[in-house]
Formats: C-alpha cells, sequence, structure tokens
C-alpha cells in the first residue's frame, strides 16, 4: 500500500516532537486505508482526494470526491431529535449526529449472551469513528468530504 | 492466497498476502468456506505475512467465523501483527476470535 506508506511517512517527519507518535500513526494509517477503501466501495467515482493538515493540537485527515452523498443526510427526524442510528449491531452501536455537520459517534454494547452469528461484518465507519477523536461528514455540493481529526500533545 | 500447512486435529492454514483487502477479500471468503465445507474441520488462520488488512477483509473473516460456529466449528487466529492486533481490539473482535501468539500454542 505504496500510498498509505508514503502519507504516514510524511506524517512521521511533523510529528517526531510529539508524545504518542507511535499512537497517532497507528490510527492514522487505519483512518487513511479506511478512507480510501470507502472511496473505492461507495463513492461510485474514480477520484479521491486526501488531504493531511497538521497543527499545533490537531492531526485532521480528509478525504473528499464528487460520489452520491450520503442518503443519511435526507433522514426524516422527529422534531428536537438530532442523532439517528445508522448501524447496530450486539457489540456497537454507530450514531449519526445531524448539525451543520454529520459527526459520528460510537457506543459499545453490553456483551452479555454474544450471539456471534449477529455480528456486523462492514466495520470502515466503526474503525474510523472508533480511531479518530472526531469523525464528521458534511456535502458541498458536488463533494463528500470526510474529516477524521486526532489531536495531538507535545 | 491460502494454504494449508499442516492438518490434525485442526486445519493449519497460512494467509500468503501482505495487503489483505478489498481486492481480495471476496475470494478468500470463498475460499476459507469452501475449505469449511470440504475438510469439516476447525481452522487456524495464520496472518503473520499480513502487514495491511482493511474492513473488508476483517469483515470477510468474521463471515467465516459465522460460517464455521454454524457447522460447530472455530476459526482461530494467529500471527497477528501488532498493529493489526490492536486494530482487532479496538473492534473488540479479540472478543469474537480465539487468538494467539502461534499455532503451537492452540495445542
Amino acid at each position: 500500500m505504496p500510498l498509505t506508506e508514503q502519507v504516514l511517512d510524511c506524517i512521521a517527519l511533523q510529528l517526531q516532537n510529539y508524545a504518542e507518535a507511535e499512537d497517532i500513526l497507528f490510527r492514522a494509517k487505519y483512518i487513511i486505508i479506511e478512507l480510501l477503501t470507502n472511496a473505492l466501495k461507495h463513492s461510485g467515482t474514480g477520484e479521491a482526494h486526501l488531504s493531511v493538515v497538521i497543527s499545533a493540537d490537531e492531526l485532521q485527515i480528509i478525504k473528499a470526491d464528487a460520489g452520491n452523498p450520503l442518503p443519511l443526510l435526507n433522514a426524516a427526524m422527529p422534531t428536537g431529535q438530532t442523532r439517528v442510528m445508522v448501524a447496530y449491531d450486539v457489540m456497537h452501536t454507530l450514531y449519526a449526529v445531524l448539525g451543520e455537520e454529520v459527526r459520528f459517534v460510537c457506543e459499545e454494547n453490553a456483551l452479555e449472551n454474544l450471539d456471534i452469528s449477529k455480528i456486523h461484518e462492514h466495520f470502515g465507519l466503526l474503525i474510523i469513528t472508533k480511531t479518530a477523536d472526531e469523525f464528521s461528514y458534511r456535502y458541498r455540493k458536488p463533494d463528500n468530504i470526510f474529516t477524521a481529526k486526532l489531536r495531538l500533545y507535545r | 492466497m491460502i494454504y494449508i500447512v499442516k492438518e490434525d486435529k485442526y486445519l493449519q492454514v497460512d494467509v500468503n498476502l501482505t495487503e489483505a483487502n478489498l481486492n481480495n477479500a471476496n475470494e478468500f471468503k470463498t475460499q476459507i468456506i469452501s475449505l469449511l465445507d470440504q475438510k469439516k474441520k476447525s481452522i487456524v488462520l495464520n496472518l503473520a505475512q499480513v502487514q495491511y488488512i482493511d474492513s473488508s477483509f476483517l469483515g470477510a473473516i468474521v463471515a467465516a467465523l459465522k460460517h464455521a460456529i454454524s457447522m460447530q466449528l472455530d476459526v482461530i487466529l494467529v500471527g497477528l501483527q501488532p498493529d493489526i492486533h490492536n486494530l482487532v481490539k479496538l473492534i473488540r473482535l479479540d472478543k469474537v476470535f480465539k487468538i494467539y501468539n502461534d499455532y503451537s500454542e492452540v495445542l
């Protein structure tokens, strides 16, 4: 996976003076892999743009493509409700919090009488949501923009 | 892509991939499920060669485990690279799979 390696090498150079650089690189690696996998599987376009922005206290990984917008943007919400469940299995519940942008959050479910036959086989959004400190989506016609943020500590 | 290294109580199977991803996940799933159907033995899957894994391939391994369990069999993971093991723990698949360092620990 040369592209992922190249991006990670660039990030590693910038993080030399940061604590927990190894953990950040681990998380960045799987965010990049899953954002690119998502582009291949779901965007329906042949092109995606990946950007990495590093500031003093934050690393942002941004993927943009011109594919179809996420259907949950049109979800009918009861008045006052801002959170919609996008995936559930016996181990996790994944929500989209709707606002100016869609922010994904994950809750771990209690593992009583774990029924393996009910575990999902789709982990992409879950991996990004759990590895990022914040993971969000917005649609700015014609672009779908996914942003994963990781906090940095010197 | 997958090779039977040894057959005794278990099928010891190596995954001969450095990148386990969307490109090979479906073929892997077909092969491993076919192996379960033919041999009717639990599989010890050695992932030591895998340096990169994505959600598609993890989904294929979970599909194989579900198939095995429906046959009262198992899929056991060995040889996980440290960051793949960390990823597996992050999404709680360590609660689902038996995971060992190598085949000798399984026995």
